[in-house]
């Protein structure tokens, strides 16, 4: 089911030469592409700092929000095209197809590992405490990346039946932003709707972002549930995908 | 070793083209699901023996490279068993995922990969690939900066470099000027000689009669004679 990860050199030559691309020639790739995450916390903080007031260093409880939930609106949003905008692999070659969805995703997850990494000297400096709970941060990332390559390979074998299913998924992914305590804490979301909010397993993510980024703490529990979730969608996303790739050839 | 029973492959052709969700929707409403089928392959046996180089001609559409492409595993059969023993590199066009953007030898690391070669492999031959291709000065020159011929010579030479069990060749030999092309059969005879099962598909009978052992005429889907 899962053989191709074996195929490594396949998969780190393309994710390598995925992520030049996309940064090839300009020294500052990585910084401009934080550019728009930082204006967008530093609007929302002014709007929202007066009603969260009670919240500690919210404007950094917003950015870290941001970050975490960007991992997944981009890495989605590219991916979902990573079969449909490499045909001509799928057509002509007989590689395994999981393989593309995988490279978008490990691609986008280094560059987010980079993006959070960068924020560590910013929180340093404005004086937030950062402990041992800090060498979780592979790990949950990796339970991220699971997620979001589950997630990918649903949306990019629906993409080739369903070509307009991107300006549906921008549509999902705005609803998304604000279904995810990102401007606004959890304790906000009435008990009778919170089991029902607590469907959406990117909360789990940003809860355990701020938790190692911001308070020095690591929460097993929300971690196992985490984990568990990505490597459902998984499964779920190797399955669906498995049963359409059979008609790639002839659709594409 | 390669073995097609029956294999038939019907595809479908809608004579309205759905390709998004709210036509899906709407066709699905109105209960409309117009399309023609037909038959690309149908009832094809096929059987190759390890080391045997076969080719298949046949006018456009007659299903060759269709019949490529199953044993390849790109596409399925509605019908029939396939049978694949053995590594199999398929050519089905050269170059494939080459980046303009990325420079030779990047390009061949990125091509080789994806033909299934290891970094390994490719870092040891990769002296040998650009010596084939005759294009050893320049090997940090961007892709985008070669000549139509540098480009098919670049990709042929790491296609073969893979030393497959079964090689499977869709009209590509016509690549490059005459010597290279002259070149490119003497490297599938090589091949050849090593035991490499083949197939090769192309209009001209008369290159195919240079290398293959055996050839076969295609037509509307059916293999129709031996020649």
């Amino acid at each position: 089911m899962f053989g191709y990860l074996r195929q490594k050199d396949v998969i780190l030559t393309l994710t390598k030469y995925e992520f030049k691309l996309r940064y090839r020639g300009s020294i500052f790739g990585v910084a401009w592409s934080l550019l728009a995450p930082f204006l967008l916390a530093i609007v929302l903080y002014m709007v929202f700092r007066r009603l969260f007031e009670f919240i500690e260093n919210f404007a950094f409880y917003v950015l870290v929000g941001i970050f975490v939930f960007r991992f997944f609106s981009i890495a989605t949003s590219v991916g979902m095209h990573s079969i449909v905008g490499k045909s001509h692999i799928v057509t002509k070659t007989n590689l395994r197809r999981e393989i593309m969805p995988l490279t978008t995703t490990l691609s986008y997850s280094i560059s987010s590992f980079f993006e959070i990494i960068i924020l560590l000297p910013i929180l340093l400096a404005f004086g937030v405490k950062i402990g041992p709970s800090i060498l979780m941060l592979p790990f949950v990332h990796l339970s991220y990346l699971i997620f979001v390559f589950g997630v990918n390979l649903i949306l990019s074998a629906l993409m080739v039946h369903f070509r307009d299913l991107n300006q549906i998924w921008e549509v999902i992914l705005n609803v998304l932003f604000f279904l995810s305590p990102i401007v606004y804490p959890k304790s906000i979301v009435p008990t009778g709707f919170l089991s029902l909010y607590m469907l959406n397993p990117i909360t789990n993510f940003i809860e355990l972002y701020r938790g190692m980024l911001l308070r020095n703490e690591f929460y097993v529990g929300e971690y196992l549930i985490a984990t568990l979730i990505s490597i459902a969608t998984l499964f779920v996303g190797q399955i669906v995908f498995a049963k359409m790739q059979k008609r790639f050839g002839e659709i594409l | 070793m390669i073995k097609l029973e029956n294999v038939s492959k019907k595809f479908r052709i809608p004579s309205e083209k759905r390709y998004t969700l709210f036509e899906e929707v709407v066709s699905f409403i109105t209960g409309k699901r117009n399309y023609v089928e037909f038959w690309a392959l149908k009832n094809v046996n096929l059987s190759v023996r390890k080391g045997e180089v076969v080719g298949i001609t046949g006018p456009n559409g007659s299903g060759k490279s269709t019949l490529l492409k199953i044993i390849a595993g790109v596409i399925y059969p509605d019908e029939g068993k396939v049978e694949v023993l053995g590594r199999v590199t398929p050519i089905l066009e050269l170059g494939v995922g080459f980046n303009p953007e990325l420079t030779a030898l990047e390009n061949v690391n990125l091509y080789g990969v994806l033909m299934g070669m290891s970094k390994k492999e490719i870092e040891r031959k990769s002296e040998e690939i650009f010596k084939f291709a005759e294009l050893e000065k320049f090997r940090n020159m961007k892709l985008k900066n070669f000549s139509s011929g540098m480009y098919a010579r670049l990709a042929f030479a790491t296609a073969v470099a893979t030393e497959p069990e079964i090689l499977l060749v869709d009209e590509v030999l016509a690549v490059g000027d005459t010597s290279f092309q002259k070149k490119c059969i003497a490297k599938i005879r090589e091949l050849k000689d090593n035991g490499t099962t083949m197939v090769v598909v192309s209009h001209s009978v008369d290159l195919l009669r240079e290398v293959c052992d055996e050839i076969y005429h295609l037509r509307n889907g059916k293999i129709e004679e031996r020649i």
